[in-house]
């Protein structure tokens, strides 16, 4: 019965039946993981998970500020795209996994979706209330309101109702990803780093010299300092006006040059 | 005591700006539209946050109002605070990034493993001087409060100290990133629109104007010292700004005018002690380097860095004419509150007054409130770097090694308030000193403390982990016992005059000392791995 109602899409007849997935691999999220299993399953839908990563701009303390306030809403913050690959695999569903490496989630899951053209998405809703949900909003609202697709929403979570699932994910704790850049094993006398270091010098020379020897004028030659040359404008005046335009002008050669040997390189 | 509309304005702008920066956090998240285009500004909005970041109450307040007491002599802090990006540019921020570490420690630790004096030493570093950064913030917003609510310095630090704690420690630990971004904006457009206000209010459009009257003032600063015991001096609250000038030029024949140098700095030892602080601070501040972590690629670094030159640079062009225009629209107030003992009032508080002066209740709102986002956004910064390198370098690395993230964010809030609480009792110790020139204080001890380190471990492969200890804990007495000096009014330490910045001593006395226990030891640490990585080809 329930899968004769799910299995009815805006959809064109005949074609595939999907449904979308979105999970971050909290607890709300494993719950709609199970739901959506289970109606794949007896759907005969293929299952598409789609997981989002969060790339902003901010500070460690920033993030782990805001993940622990999350927390407990979330529960846990699993790898959600494999617990629900693991999970389908399981249950016999086939399944499908799309990662994006930076939001707007809801933008990213509907830009999914009007990929994959799903049945309709599952998700869950954390349930976030007051301060939490002024600061974050919430995604499960965002892509109910703008999705052309059926929403299928499940609620908060239940331990039990998820418990063979967070068995899975507990396997599958998302760590912070240390950023691993290579790094190769030239000889270091192929860094020229005396040399980059003289090019940076260099060029910071241009403006340092006429820095400080704006310095050396205002002790040591204050006459010529307060010389009038452009209306009540005096030396020091306009030596402190051009100091700013100097500063950019360096600033932007430098730029260049950099980008030009990296680009060498 | 101001308007109701001064003060409406002022909650107002303050609530726009965080309801902007929650709005655009909020968006990062929910929005329906997927861009992958935002990616590529990326190092516009790190401009703009190291922008809001960086124009603390010392730029907005203090420069301008430093300009207006001193004249010419004090754009040496605004050419300073931007110089000091360009030397971060060149030297530090693309090897900073390459590390990616978002601490001092870190960094230093990254070559030199293992090191536990040393992330204590950085650690430590950091902490005295965003402390002694936080404490400007805190006597610039206690000036304000005065100003706007009436009520005295004592009361109001501690309002503004236990507001600023609590705001970090709440809400503000969380997307201090989009704030810094709003305020940036929001404090540049606020001494845009006073200076544009002064210019055609008070001179007719006429940037030459502005040089000609200067060219006329003795600073107030100066002006009031000479004639502090001249019997003739008349009540200035009751002149116009022009019979005030006239009066004290009277008097004070041949003295320097607004556009002569040497009124701060009185001779060259001052000058370039000053001048080499401001210069090499900004690659030491903590709070500064911390922000390149959040930048893309290593690349983006420099294109970062040369948004937020281009941001300041222009700010601080207009606080040179907002500061001069401000001395003689304000002349007869400034030596008014100079005679009657009122200089917490004369030393900060010109940008604000001009504004009240050229735009009314509604323009002194929008002077209050820039400058409580400059405030807000900075003590944010520096607060959240305190407590993430005791939380982070300390707590979890020496004492629990084991610390979950919620534990690691107690620590750091607690790190906050302590830290926050001593920055509000020394606060209350400095009602009279221009906010500008404690922030310049802060600057010569980063440039001693930790860029000579930072510089020497990126750029030296002969420097030693004993060498770097050495550098830190030169910089680290020096700086601090000089600092001490100027701020207790001690003529000389040693043998050696007391300047306006402890810099012209300490940053040489901790390279030369660096460099000599390098010499004389050999540990140089995991240095052919760390040079390839900061100096190697990453991208």
């Amino acid at each position: 019965m329930l899968g004769n109602i799910l299995n009815r899409s805006n959809g064109k007849a005949g074609e595939e039946n999907i449904i979308l997935l979105a999970t971050d691999g909290s607890k709300p999220a494993l719950t709609a993981t199970k739901r959506a299993v289970e109606l794949a399953k007896v759907t005969g839908a293929t299952l598409h998970i789609v997981c989002v990563k969060e790339d902003l701009m901010r500070m460690p303390l920033e993030m782990k500020g805001e993940e622990v306030a999350e927390m407990e809403l979330m529960g846990i913050h699993a790898k959600g795209g494999e617990v629900a690959m693991e999970w389908a695999a399981r249950n016999s569903v086939p399944a499908v996994m799309k990662t994006y490496e930076a939001g707007p989630v809801v933008g990213a899951i509907l830009d999914y979706a009007r990929q994959i053209k799903p049945s309709y998405i599952v998700l869950g809703h954390a349930g976030r209330s007051g301060w939490e949900k002024i600061a974050l909003g919430s995604v499960a609202e965002g892509v109910m309101k703008h999705s052309p697709y059926p929403v299928v929403m499940t609620r908060g979570y239940n331990d039990a109702y998820i418990a063979d699932l967070l068995e899975i994910a507990l396997t599958k704790i998302g760590l912070p990803e240390e950023v691993v850049e290579e790094v190769s094993m030239v000889p270091l006398e192929e860094l020229h780093i005396g040399r980059k270091l003289g090019v940076a010098f260099g060029t910071l020379l241009v403006f340092l010299i006429p820095y400080f020897g704006l310095g050396a004028l205002t002790s040591w030659a204050t006459d010529i300092a307060t010389t009038k040359v452009l209306g009540d404008a005096n030396v020091m005046v306009i030596w402190v006006l051009l100091l700013f335009p100097i500063g950019w002008i360096t600033a932007i050669v430098f730029h260049r040059m950099a980008s030009k040997k990296e680009a060498e390189a | 005591m101001t308007s109701v509309i001064t003060l409406l304005i002022v909650v107002a702008l303050i609530a726009v700006s965080l309801g902007v920066a929650v709005y655009t956090r909020r968006s990062a998240r929910t929005s329906s539209e997927f861009y992958v285009a935002g990616q590529n500004i990326s190092w516009l909005q790190n401009a703009l946050a190291l922008t809001g970041d960086y124009l603390s109450a010392a730029s907005f307040l203090g420069v301008a109002g430093a300009i207006a007491i001193f004249g010419i002599d004090k754009t040496w802090d605004g050419l300073g605070y931007f110089g000091g990006y360009i030397v971060l540019l060149m030297l530090l921020a693309v090897p900073l990034r390459k590390v990616g570490k978002y601490t001092t420690s870190e960094v230093l630790t990254s070559r030199f493993k293992g090191s536990k004096s040393l992330r204590f030493g950085g650690m430590l570093g950091a902490v005295v001087i965003s402390t002694f950064y936080v404490v400007p913030q805190i006597v610039g917003a206690g000036a304000l409060l005065q100003l706007l609510l009436g009520w005295n310095y004592t009361f109001s630090v501690l309002v503004i100290g236990a507001l600023v704690i609590a705001y970090v420690t709440t809400g503000g630990m969380r997307a201090t990133t989009y704030n810094q971004i709003i305020q940036g904006l929001v404090l540049w457009g606020a001494m845009f629109v006073i200076m544009i206000l002064m210019l055609s209010t008070m001179f007719g459009f006429n940037i030459g104007d502005v040089l000609t009257q200067a060219d006329n003032m003795v600073p107030p600063k100066l002006a009031s010292a000479l004639l502090a015991n001249d019997p003739s001096v008349p009540d200035f609250t009751t002149l116009t700004p022009d019979e005030a000038i006239a009066f004290v030029s009277g008097k004070l024949t041949g003295q320097d005018t607004a556009l002569t140098p040497g009124t701060f700095a009185p001779n060259w030892m001052n000058t370039m002690a000053l001048a080499m602080g401001l210069v090499f601070g900004t690659a030491g501040l903590p709070h500064v380097l911390t922000r390149y972590y959040t930048v893309r690629k290593p690349k983006d670094a420099r294109t970062s860095t040369i948004g937020v030159l281009l941001m300041i640079g222009s700010f601080y062009i207009m606080t040179l004419f907002v500061g001069l225009g401000a001395m003689y629209v304000l002349y007869p107030d400034l030596m008014g509150y100079f005679m009657s003992g009122n200089s917490s009032i004369a030393q900060n508080m010109a940008v604000p007054l001009l504004a009240e002066r050229t735009g009314g209740d509604i323009m002194l709102g929008v002077a209050i409130g820039g400058a409580f986002c400059a405030i807000l956004s900075t003590v944010a910064g520096l607060l959240i770097t305190i407590g993430t390198t005791v939380s982070h370098d300390f707590y979890k690395e020496v004492i629990n090694k084991k610390a979950s993230d919620r534990r690691e964010v107690l620590v750091a809030k607690l790190a906050i308030v302590a830290m926050g609480i001593m920055a509000v009792g020394i606060s209350l110790g400095m009602a009279d000193q221009n906010v500008s020139y404690l922030v310049t204080l802060a600057f010569g001890m980063a440039a001693s403390i930790i860029f000579p380190v930072l510089f020497m471990s990126i750029w030296w492969k002969r420097y030693t982990r004993q060498g770097a200890l050495a550098t830190m804990v030169a910089g680290l007495i020096v700086s601090v016992v000089f600092v001490v000096a100027t701020l207790g009014g001690i003529d000389s330490v040693l043998g050696l005059p007391v300047l306006v910045n402890p810099a012209l001593y300490s940053l040489p006395a901790a390279i030369i000392t660096g460099a000599a226990v390098s010499l004389a030891t050999k540990d140089v640490g995991d240095v052919e791995n760390f040079m390839r990585k900061v100096h190697g080809k990453t991208e």
